[in-house]
């Protein structure tokens, strides 16, 4: 499946902080290394998104219901701007309704 | 999201309900493959096949699944009365249950081979060998229902189940079936089953459709019929009615040459 890699850039504000699920009508796999993600709701005119790496690391984790804590020990090797990503990234994926709040 | 060798989604609708699933279809962007038509099931083709601008696969909306023999709506309310559900992509999706589901595949993998089972008995052998024993008597029974028991006997056979007394029913529909079978690529073929399973007046209709409809077999891709232009598409059409005519050539040959009562595999 061709398509393009999520915008890691960070977005305005902060993420909720967790935990999260993966909001309905989102359908993914994994694929070897990746995860594939692919919001099957109208207008269906995205394509699927291709997760490498850390990307897809953080989406297992959120699937299994982590919080933003949780992310930032288990994946930020104690470095303030790797948490800073991830915490961009989680926004991101809260932007795109591809994750919601686990009790929203 | 689909498997890494998946090509089309098959989705079985309900008949009564074939155009209001067309139409939540297009109302959410999706697009009709070039050539097919929403009334392409009334034309006894089993699927409208449908392109989500951007995405490889396309999607076969089907009235029907070809093998099942049974009136379309009682097939359908068979299969989902067997339905259970499975999570696909991690999204619950109803399918039909082990037994009902292996009617279903036994007859999608023999409609494209010539008659017998054998090249595709290995397939099928792993799909059997995964039923508990009661699905397999399911499986027959199942089979019976929807019209399936006669064009899956000899795969029964092959797999050591007993199918039962011969089911009376569909003998139309069976002929259709072994002549497909015999030359699976011959659309010609195929097309003439579908005028000749139609009252006489609606015929003259489905044979100018059978012509002007050159995609409706899937016989070229989107990509294709889109750069064929005004020209290309009105040799296709011809290239079309001349291979019709020599599949009544054809057929008419073979029905002269075949023995009364013949040609169960």
């Amino acid at each position: 499946v061709s398509s393009p890699e999520p915008d890691v850039v960070a977005t305005a504000g902060a993420a909720s902080g967790g935990p999260w699920r993966i909001a309905p009508r989102v359908a993914w796999i994994e694929s070897g290394e990746e995860v594939l993600v692919l919001a099957l709701r109208a207008p269906y005119d995205r394509l699927p998104y291709r997760l490498p790496g850390s990307a897809a690391l953080i989406w297992l984790c959120l699937a299994e219901g982590m919080d933003l804590a949780g992310l930032i020990a288990e994946l930020g090797d104690g470095q303030p701007e790797r948490a800073g990503e991830i915490e961009a990234f989680v926004c991101h994926l809260e932007g795109e309704r591809l994750v919601i709040p686990l009790h929203g | 999201v689909g498997l890494p060798a998946s090509s089309d989604v098959d989705v079985l609708c309900d008949p009564a309900e074939f155009t209001t699933a067309c139409s939540a279809a297009e109302a959410a962007g999706w697009q009709l493959y070039p050539g097919n038509s929403r009334d392409s099931h009334l034309l006894g083709a089993h699927a409208t096949t449908y392109v989500v601008p951007g995405w490889p696969s396309t999607v076969d909306l089907h009235n029907h699944f070809p093998g099942l023999l049974a009136p379309p709506q009682e097939v359908f309310e068979t299969l989902w009365a067997a339905r259970e559900e499975i999570a696909v992509a991690h999204l619950p999706t109803p399918v039909p249950r082990p037994s009902a589901h292996f009617v279903v595949l036994a007859v999608n993998c023999l409609r494209s081979t010539a008659a017998g089972v054998g090249e595709q008995l290995p397939e099928l052998r792993t799909a059997w060998s995964s039923l508990t024993s009661s699905e397999r008597v399911e499986a027959v029974a199942i089979a019976r229902t929807v019209g399936a028991l006669e064009p899956l006997r000899g795969a029964f056979a092959a797999l050591g189940a007993d199918a039962g007394a011969v089911d009376p029913r569909f003998r139309r529909g069976l002929r259709a079936w072994h002549a497909f079978r015999a030359d699976p690529g011959d659309s010609g073929g195929a097309w003439l089953g579908r005028v000749g399973s139609r009252p006489w007046r609606d015929r003259p209709a489905h044979l100018l459709r059978a012509v002007w409809d050159v995609n409706l077999d899937h016989s070229r891709t989107p990509e294709e019929w889109a750069a064929a232009g005004p020209w290309g598409r009105s040799l296709a059409r011809v290239d079309r009615a001349r291979r019709g005519g020599l599949a009544v050539a054809r057929m008419t040959s073979a029905r002269l040459r075949r023995p009364r009562g013949g040609g169960m595999p």
